[in-house]
């Protein structure tokens, strides 16, 4: 999985693109938590190019979502790939997770 | 008689007043007794007097009042005699009551009726004081006493026929009591004194060894008593846990394979009395085995667990096995068990091949088997006995085509001998015409009217023992191409990555959506497979996979540990668990989900049928 950082308007954002599985979690929580230890407790989250994702990887969200809420700021997700969607649906976490932008096309 | 006051209330002058005597002499079984008044000289003027009393008068005493003094006297000596008589014999009462109650009280560290009275032979020397004493109850005669000669002449005494009352017994310097046919409803206790010396028992110790006899007699009675209800407490127990065996290890299966129908069910009766089935599908194939081990009870329910996974065992090194091999494999692995243990199992067990509308299967023993097809019901009999009876059997396979609506049906003898209050059997006969007539039904349909018919032919009567049955129902010949493929996974997260692409080949040409959708499915369950089962140790995963025209299967073993669900309902998405998600992923992704452990292996079973994308699915194909 390709993890890009990249700043969207003034906030911090993770791209990430490929499989998004329990081999890539630990990455991914290394790359997040860089950005929280920065100061930066709002991040936003880029699905658009994630072709698989597994309940390891939705682990990983949730707990950096309650990590980011805990100092004041938000995990935020965007773009969902159409398998991130499904996910999110079959876990009923798309209610509790901050979702923005709707489905990536 | 007092004298100062020779009568109550009457001083010695009074006395001679009334007698008008100057000296009054009384004697006690011609011993003198009182004397009242100075010397007399010469005879007396008037002796009066019956029995032990005599008074003598001198003087001119008047005749008629000496007469009455006299029986006076003589009647208070004969009250004075009694009183002594009866506070002799409420002592001796006394100490015969306090001597049973200390009897009744000894305690027991043991139930067995020959300890009981050996320990109670013991507490009656001691208690009595006699020089020996003998108990016989239903057992041995228990002799107890510190001189060898005096228990044995005893214990010879008491060998003769049982009689009601007590005996008086003497010998060269020896003496003793027997008493028997004590006990109204044991076996009579007879219970023996004996001691040395000429002093013969008496009347009072007569009664004591009667009384002795009862309580011993009570006694054994109690402790059999309390005996029997531990047993029965015992037995009980046993059942019960045989019952929750039984339930633990026969899990209800409803199953809709390719092409074939699966419907069993135990309910194991109070007294569980070892049925057991396993129904596996590896690989495309479908094993199942059914059968029966002799006896109740939790014997009958653990060796009906280890003949349950030798079946298993024995399907899985071979799946590819003929049901001969496969029954061969069991009977080898069982027979010097079953025969150890002196105990035989029937066993039916069958493969098929899914799609292909055949059933291949062995029947060891195993009644009622019935294959049951449009034209009429024909039983599958058994070509060898049960196992445990002979070493070495070999049984022939019997090839059962069963086209679209055809049953396969076993069942458990407790189904056909279930009796109705009246003590009628339900029977061979009327269990082959139901079934007859339940052909083209679905499995489960066929099961829960088999079921409903039992408990109507049973019309409340008890559940004379387990019911079992074993519903396969076929679609025929199921057409198309079917296409399986296995592969072997290393273990690690990394290695799942190749499930993709095995599943995208296996799926070629079937519903888009539905690669990715198994591909999520059985990645979470390999996850799971390394993270807990093999805790990230590695270890091999083996996954196969079944396609036809009507839907997907998917299996994955491994030799890890065993799962286990985790406690309590799974939280609402809003408390947000970090972890847990995985296996409820899994079950909306398929139509079924499966797990079974079977000797050292976990099988998970994942089934999924083609049918139109669900809104919420449609992505998939995106």
């Amino acid at each position: 999985m390709e993890i890009t950082p990249r700043l969207e308007g003034d906030r911090p954002a993770l791209e990430l693109a490929g499989r998004f599985d329990a081999h890539e979690a630990p990455r991914f929580r290394a790359a997040l938590d860089a950005l929280l230890d920065r100061d930066q407790p709002v991040v936003l989250v880029d699905l658009a190019g994630v072709a698989f994702i597994d309940s390891t990887a939705l682990s990983e969200l949730v707990r950096g979502m309650k990590h980011s809420r805990s100092r004041g700021g938000d995990l935020v997700l965007c773009r969902l790939s159409a398998p991130a969607r499904v996910i999110l649906e079959l876990t009923g976490l798309h209610r509790a997770l901050t979702v923005e932008g709707g489905v990536a096309s | 008689v007092n004298p100062t006051a020779p009568l109550p209330g009457l001083s010695a002058a009074d006395l001679l007043a009334a007698l008008r005597a100057t000296t009054v002499r009384l004697h006690l079984d011609g011993r003198p007794r009182g004397a009242w008044g100075p010397e007399p000289d010469g005879p007396p003027a008037v002796r009066a007097g019956a029995g032990p009393v005599l008074l003598e008068a001198w003087g001119e005493p008047h005749e008629a009042a000496v007469s009455a003094a006299a029986a006076v006297v003589g009647a208070l000596q004969e009250h004075a005699v009694t009183e002594g008589r009866l506070t002799r014999s409420l002592v001796e009462a006394h100490d015969r009551l306090l001597l049973l109650q200390q009897l009744a009280e000894v305690p027991f560290d043991s139930l067995e009726g020959q300890e009981v009275l050996d320990r109670l032979v013991v507490e009656v020397v001691r208690l009595t004081r006699a020089g020996a004493a003998v108990l016989v109850g239903s057992a041995r005669p228990a002799v107890a006493g510190a001189d060898p000669a005096l228990r044995d002449w005893l214990a010879g005494l008491v060998t003769g026929p049982a009689r009601a009352g007590a005996r008086f017994l003497s010998g060269p310097d020896r003496t003793a009591v027997v008493s028997e046919g004590i006990g109204p409803i044991e076996a009579p206790v007879v219970v023996g004194l004996a001691r040395s010396g000429t002093e013969p028992f008496g009347t009072a110790d007569g009664q004591l060894v009667r009384s002795i006899g009862h309580t011993v007699a009570r006694t054994l009675r109690l402790t059999r008593l309390h005996r029997e209800a531990v047993a029965r407490v015992t037995i009980e127990r046993d059942y019960e846990a045989a019952s929750e065996l039984a339930r633990a290890v026969l899990p209800p299966r409803r199953l809709r394979l390719s092409g074939v129908e699966l419907f069993a069910r135990s309910v194991p009766a109070r007294s569980a009395g070892g049925d057991f089935y396993t129904t596996l599908a590896v690989d495309g194939t479908l094993f199942f085995s059914f059968g029966d081990v002799a006896g109740k009870g939790l014997t009958a329910a653990l060796v009906m667990t280890r003949v349950l996974a030798a079946g298993a065992r024995a399907f899985l090194d071979r799946p590819d096995a003929g049901p001969t091999e496969l029954l061969a494999r069991v009977d080898a692995e069982l027979y010097p068990y079953l025969s150890e243990i002196g105990l035989f199992a029937t066993m039916a067990l069958g493969v098929h091949r899914l799609g292909s509308g055949v059933v291949r299967m062995c029947n060891a023993g195993h009644s009622p088997t019935l294959a049951v097809h449009a034209e009429g019901v024909r039983a599958v009999p058994p070509s060898v006995p049960p196992l445990g009876v002979l070493p070495g059997q070999r049984a022939e396979s019997e090839e059962i085509r069963l086209g679209p609506g055809d049953l396969l049906v076993v069942s458990s003898d407790g189904f056909v001998e279930q009796e109705d209050p009246a003590g009628a059997m339900f029977g061979y006969e009327r269990f082959m015409a139901a079934v007859a007539a339940l052909h083209g039904r679905s499995a489960e349909d066929v099961g829960d009217r088999l079921y409903r018919m039992l408990s109507a032919h049973a019309a409340g009567a008890p559940m004379g023992d387990d019911r079992t049955l074993l519903v396969l129902r076929s679609h025929g010949e199921v057409p198309g191409p079917t296409r399986s493929a296995r592969l072997e996974l290393a273990g690690d997260l990394l290695s799942l990555r190749s499930l993709g692409p095995w599943l995208t080949e296996l799926l070629a040409g079937r519903p888009a959506d539905a690669a990715a959708r198994l591909e999520l499915a059985l990645h979470e369950i390999c996850v799971n497979v390394v993270d807990h089962a093999y805790a990230g140790a590695g270890g091999p995963i083996r996954v196969a996979g079944l396609v036809d025209d009507q839907g997907v299967q998917l299996w994955v073993r491994d030799r890890g540990r065993p799962y286990t669900p985790p406690p309590g309902p799974p939280a609402p998405p809003e408390e947000l668990q970090v972890r847990g998600y995985g296996l409820a992923i899994v079950r909306q992704l398929v139509d079924e989900l499966r797990y079974e452990r079977v000797g050292d292996e976990n099988v998970w079973e994942l089934t999924a049928g083609w049918r139109p994308a669900r809104p919420g699915e449609e992505p998939w194909s995106s």
